[in-house]
């Protein structure tokens, strides 16, 4: 996100897209950390009688995050998911209020309604060009209600290497890749869609995403 | 000027990568690298303490001037951008130079490179390369999540920038 969103044009603020890049790197260990913990306090708190000078206490302290058999654990892929959902459903809003003065009808001129393959496309111009400086480069559709999206060059992944070569750097991404799902999400939410949001790694560091609506266009 | 090899020291002085780009060198055991790197490491820490005090400003003002013209990072740059005003620079032999960038942060970057040049043609060659190498770093080695901090760099997409800046085609 290297502009502000909010700002006019020639007073914009800028800020390092490096900034969103880090912070985004945090939170996968982030959630693995935060269930781990709930977890184990749940666990803590069903037995009755715990042993006070057991082993496995340690393990509290220090959990290598990636390597632990958390990676693509629903509970963590789901937070992450959510994390997408909330932004997603805030950039609506705003997104959606600044292009009002772009070409880009959201709401079809016939039947009033909105026009779900005119929200896709801003999915994969508008908001992928704020959140990673580029747009979709494939859109397709079955007319009846299911979308793919495909970022052939998805931004997240592009600088993501693990030193046990390529199937495991796949393995690892996915959970990274909940984020933006969420954010897809999250987006139609906001426009009053239900949606599902599903992807595929076929080809690193091409992402395909599956969006399963409950409209038919 | 060719690049032979390029060597990346942790803050401790720990060797985290080690790479020849063009032959030159004789390969050396593991542990001798990791001994000769401790070297530099121990050296740069020596002279850095006995750089005076006159010299340390001159060599930040000329480092500013020589920087200055460059526009690769197409910004201004930061005021403290120099951490590399102490301690050794640069060694020049017969064989062969060493040309050492140390960041804020205490990361070593070490290029060691063919003899033949001018001089100051050189330097300022070794350095903008150097800076180009540790924005590789930043944006493959640091914004990689499956990184460990102060490890050795195991990186695919790391060699192959690196490469495709140091190995001519």
């Amino acid at each position: 996100m290297s502009n502000s969103l909010s700002s006019t044009p020639n007073k914009q603020k800028l800020i390092n897209s490096t900034c969103l890049d880090l912070l985004l790197l945090e939170i996968v260990p982030l959630s693995i950390r935060i269930t781990h913990k709930l977890q184990q306090e749940n666990d803590s708190s069903s037995l009755t009688t715990s042993n006070l000078s057991d082993n496995k206490t340690n393990n509290k302290i220090r959990i290598e995050t990636l390597e632990s058999n958390y990676i693509n654990n629903d509970l963590v892929n789901f937070k992450v998911e959510n994390y997408g959902y909330s932004i997603g459903l805030r950039l609506g809003e705003l997104l959606s209020f600044q292009i009002n003065s772009n070409s880009l009808n959201l709401i079809s001129k016939e039947n009033n309604n909105l026009d779900i393959l005119n929200i896709m496309k801003f999915i994969c111009r508008d908001v992928w060009k704020k959140l990673y400086d580029k747009q979709m480069d494939n859109l397709r559709t079955n007319h009846r209600g299911t979308f793919v999206l495909i970022d052939s060059n998805f931004k997240d992944l592009t600088r993501m290497s693990s030193s046990k070569g390529i199937n495991d750097t796949i393995i690892k991404c996915k959970p990274y890749v909940w984020f933006p799902c969420g954010i897809i999400r999250g987006i139609l939410s906001s426009l009053d869609i239900d949606s599902t949001v599903n992807f595929e790694i076929t080809k690193f560091p091409s992402v395909t995403f599956n969006v399963q609506t409950n409209i038919s266009g | 000027m060719t690049i032979y090899s390029l060597y990346i020291l942790n803050k401790a002085g720990g060797l985290i990568y080690q790479q020849d780009y063009n032959p030159g060198l004789l390969k050396l055991s593991a542990n001798d690298y990791l001994v000769l790197a401790g070297t530099i490491h121990g050296v740069h820490a020596i002279a850095s303490k006995i750089t005076p005090f006159s010299l340390r400003d001159d060599s930040a003002a000329a480092g500013q001037s020589l920087l200055n013209t460059n526009s690769f990072l197409n910004h201004p740059l930061p005021v403290n951008y120099t951490s590399n005003k102490t301690g050794l620079n640069f060694i020049q032999t017969d064989f062969f130079n060493i040309y050492l960038f140390q960041s804020l942060t205490g990361i070593k970057f070490i290029l060691v490179t063919s003899p033949n040049g001018v001089l100051s043609n050189n330097l300022t060659n070794a350095e903008l390369i150097l800076r180009k190498i540790y924005i590789i770093f930043s944006d493959y080695v640091m914004k990689n999540p499956f990184y460990n901090l102060e490890m050795p760099i195991r990186c695919e997409l790391f060699d192959l920038k690196t490469t495709q800046l140091l190995k001519p085609v």
